[in-house]
């Protein structure tokens, strides 16, 4: 007798805890991940804008994808570090002699990804490869200028995967 | 009356066994507390293999509660020993080994879980028969940082096996059968320690907190199968990472669902399928979700 009565209760329990899921907007397809060169770093000077500026120094990056990454494949981007002309507001690249790291940080999860190959192709300008993120979600990609161990300036671009 | 606590006995083994497998583990990574193996009936002793195979549905939930699901979906194999003996009337030691397979992206990744020691104390025995006290086990319980921290991953947890950390925890589980049905009760709390990590790409200090999992479950007997249900519910505080910077870290909730079916083959064998989804209950956050399927066989010797 007691049971019949307590199956209501625990069923009416059972349903009032059953998850709730807020969804993301679907991820469409990419036909294509080479993303065209009309932008971005390949633009000319007066055409780039300071994506996120340095904490520390100051100075501006500038970036875009190269080819964007996929849930099984790694991806590349090319980033510059400079400042922007007062006189004509053009963006004028820096050299630095550290050579940049990359680290992707997933806040909301509290962990990070697989390493990212970085390599200078020129004055300030730099292309980071093997940017691969584990999961979909809201992640920081973080460019740091390290001696050791020791971040010396950081700055953190925001992206969705 | 004697089928009923061979049952029973079974349903404790599975769900404490449950605690300790693929289902927590498939939280990314990560997962919640272990949950011993206990001795609840005349057993001097008992050894249990399982099995699961995990399919993480819903890659991440943040921390506003948002899913996402991806196109390519880790899976991950779980594979646990897991033992206990009795020491004196009311005393018992145990322990869980479980190693795990995780596969993503053409990338897999092996390594031992959180392997855990622990202490059992009948402080509530069934001597005598009562209609409405329950039987309860209570445990203490040393967790090893045998599976590596999520945190501490520069394979953005892919090759983490479990919690990484040194806890220590306390629990209870109480049981009761009435005829036919079985019910089970279940509370567990721990405190992680903090440690120090290096990895490729970072070095700091990863600071947890306290954790806890509870449950509850029901089941049927017929003769020799026994039906099962079981609801648990994990938390854990955020994990602070002071690397270069100090990340305050986001709780860890998620809640699972189960399904179980087991069959006893005389008093020294026991066989469960079981079915598990974290995606049906709960309001998870900072987690992966999973649906498992698992089997578990069980080897017990009588005092």
């Amino acid at each position: 007798m007691i049971f019949k009565n307590l199956a209501p209760i625990l069923i009416s329990a059972v349903l009032g805890a059953c998850a709730n899921p807020k969804e993301a907007a679907e991820l469409s397809p990419m036909e294509s991940r080479r993303v065209e060169a009309n932008a971005g770093v390949n633009a000319g000077a007066s055409s780039k804008t300071c994506d996120a500026r340095f904490g520390t120094s100051g100075l501006c990056v500038t970036w875009a994808w190269d080819i964007k990454p996929t849930a099984e494949e790694a991806g590349s981007f090319v980033f510059e570090i400079g400042q922007i002309d007062s006189n004509d507001q053009a963006f004028v690249n820096v050299e630095t002699d550290i050579l940049p790291t990359v680290l992707l940080w997933m806040p909301s999860m509290g962990h990070g990804s697989t390493p990212v190959a970085v390599t200078r192709e020129g004055a300030g300008r730099f292309r980071a490869s093997q940017v691969f993120f584990v999961m979909p979600g809201a992640w920081e990609i973080r460019i740091q200028l390290k001696e050791g161990a020791t971040v010396r300036d950081e700055t953190v671009l925001d992206f969705t995967f | 009356m004697r089928q009923s606590w061979i049952l029973l006995s079974s349903l404790i083994l599975f769900c404490a066994l449950w605690f300790s497998n693929g289902v927590s583990a498939a939280a990314c990574c990560g997962g919640g507390a272990a949950f011993p193996s206990l001795i609840i009936g005349d057993e001097k002793a008992q050894l249990t293999a399982s099995y699961a195979l995990t399919d993480v549905a819903v890659a991440s939930v943040d921390s506003n509660g948002v899913w996402r699901e991806s196109s390519s979906r880790p899976q991950i194999q779980s594979f646990n020993l897991e033992g206990a003996h009795i020491l004196a009337d009311r005393w018992q030691v145990g322990f869980s080994a479980p190693v795990q397979h995780k596969s993503f992206a053409q990338q897999t990744y092996s390594g031992w879980g959180d392997v855990s020691g622990r202490i059992g104390y009948e402080y509530l025995p069934d001597w005598d028969y009562h209609p409405w006290r329950p039987k309860g086990v209570g445990f203490l319980q040393i967790r090893l940082p045998t599976g590596k921290s999520r945190a501490e991953s520069d394979r953005g947890g892919l090759d983490s096996m479990g919690s990484g950390f040194w806890s220590l925890g306390l629990g209870s589980v109480l049981t009761k059968a009435r005829g036919a049905f079985d019910f089970l009760a279940t509370a567990e709390i721990h405190r992680s320690l903090a440690k120090r990590f290096s990895n490729s790409q970072m070095a700091g200090e990863l600071r947890p907190g306290w954790g806890g999992t509870w449950g509850v479950g029901a089941g049927y007997s017929l003769q020799h199968v026994r039906f099962g249900a079981l609801l648990t519910w994990v938390y854990e505080d955020p994990v602070e990472v002071r690397v270069f910077e100090r990340f305050k870290g986001v709780a860890e909730r998620q809640a699972t669902a189960s399904l179980s079916v087991s069959f006893l083959a005389g008093r020294e064998w026991a066989g469960t399928l079981s079915y598990s989804d974290q995606t049906l209950i709960g309001s998870p956050v900072n987690t992966s979700l999973g649906r498992s399927l698992s089997v578990l066989l069980q080897r017990r010797w009588g005092r």
